[in-house]
């Protein structure tokens, strides 16, 4: 398992977990940016196509989150990977809904339908 | 006068602990015999401050401390703890009890320690009051990059204090507040496009960082303007930017768009909000919320 300031990432087969802290939310937005970005960058080490990311902590999340996921998307993509998002709030889940986002990805309830729906 | 409860199962502890508040001259006690009962009490007439023993039959004073910081938070607890139990002390500072004092150093440190935390809590209770008259507030923010989550954790705290909106629909007017002020101040005040972020991360930042030091950029206010009664909510927000057209953003939910870094920020304010309108500069947006059940 691996962390950068607010997010932690970890690994479960060929699938990576992105988990957001819950003080993601007080960051501004160029250091949401750095410390996801640091993030990426690490990624390299972990021999994974799939990627999960479970907001749990989170009561809801703006743009810039949204930008940040279409970028892991992008990168994941690139690689015939999926990306799912999992344990959403309802208040993310209509952020996300509202941003056309639902077509993208399948957001389920829990990390194991997450896994699931990376390998369908 | 402050009314102390005291939570003990053990009468003669209580009578101990109760005759040394006793002697101080403004101290009212009163008597629980364990979390429950101390509960039930507070129920029906509220302390100022809670003095609990640490292991009580029925709930003991780490579930009483949990319970009392969850339904009355402004009502400190002091624990009492005993010989070898500072582990459990620190688990209840942790769970939000005020302070402890042990068994030992009961005659020296409670009276002191009791009036200490009233003190404290007295001031919190009168600020929260204040709060609840203030129906307004208006700030001037410069390019301090961490002031925005601050405000938003403010204003999410003010909004809710006044009745105008339940936690959700709270949380759904700060997101389109905070997506407003990050465009005044990226957007409008440091003329940063959302497609800069495309680029490499370093590069980001030091522009962010240039610009936030390096005029016109740096001398730039951000004005917001809040006015909020358990109706509505009206929140003016005005960068020194040169300002923009909304009209001209791309619509962020085309399938051709989706991957693009622009106009989410927006569609968020308006799906948020009850109403969204801009000034013709482009450089003031106006966000109004209403209360859906204003009598509820």
């Amino acid at each position: 398992m691996s962390e950068s300031k607010r997010f932690t990432i970890d690994s479960q087969g060929d699938t990576l977990i992105v988990s957001a802290a819950r003080d993601v939310g007080t960051l501004a937005e160029d250091e949401l940016r750095e410390e996801w970005d640091e993030l990426l960058e690490r990624l390299d080490q972990y021999n994974t196509k799939h990627a999960i990311i479970d907001l749990t902590e989170l009561d809801y999340f703006g743009s810039i989150m949204l930008y940040l996921m279409v970028r892991l998307w992008k990168r994941v993509s690139a690689g015939g990977g999926k990306l799912a998002i999992c344990n959403v709030s309802k208040v993310g889940e209509e952020i996300l809904k509202t941003a056309n986002f639902d077509t993208l990805w399948p957001i389920v309830s829990s990390r194991e339908e997450a896994l699931a729906a990376v390998q369908e | 006068m402050p009314t102390v409860l005291v939570v003990d199962d053990s009468p003669v502890d209580r009578r101990l602990v109760g005759g040394l508040l006793g002697k101080a001259p403004n101290l009212e006690v009163d008597y629980a015999a364990d979390g429950e009962d101390a509960l039930g009490q507070m129920h029906d007439n509220l302390p100022n401050i809670v003095v609990t023993d640490l292991i009580m039959p029925n709930m003991d004073g780490l579930e009483l401390v949990a319970a009392v910081v969850e339904k009355y938070p402004l009502i400190p607890v002091i624990l009492i703890t005993g010989k070898g139990s500072e582990e459990v002390a620190v688990e209840a500072l942790k769970a939000g009890a005020s302070s402890y004092v042990p068994k030992s150093a009961l005659s020296s440190l409670l009276v002191d320690t009791v009036e200490n935390v009233l003190a404290m809590a007295q001031e919190e209770q009168t600020q929260v009051r204040l709060m609840d008259c203030m129906t307004g507030c208006r700030f001037t923010l410069g390019t301090d990059l961490a002031i925005i989550p601050a405000l938003i954790s403010f204003l999410r705290h003010f909004i809710r204090q006044t009745g105008l909106c339940d936690e959700t629909n709270g949380i759904r007017t700060c997101v389109a507040l905070e997506e407003a002020l990050n465009n005044a101040l990226y957007h409008g005040n440091l003329e940063i496009d959302s497609d800069a972020r495309e680029g490499n991360r370093a590069a980001y930042r030091a522009l962010i960082e240039e610009r936030r030091q390096s005029e016109p950029y740096c001398s730039r206010k951000i004005y917001v303007d809040v006015e909020v009664s358990r109706e509505q909510g009206c929140f003016v927000i005005r960068d020194e930017g040169p300002g923009f057209n909304p009209d001209l953003l791309p619509d962020p939910t085309d399938p051709a768009n989706l991957e693009k870094p622009s106009g989410r920020g927006l569609l968020l304010m308006k799906t948020f909000m009850d109403g969204v309108t801009f000034n013709d500069r482009g450089n003031q947006v106006t966000l109004i919320k209403r209360n859906g059940n204003p009598n509820a």
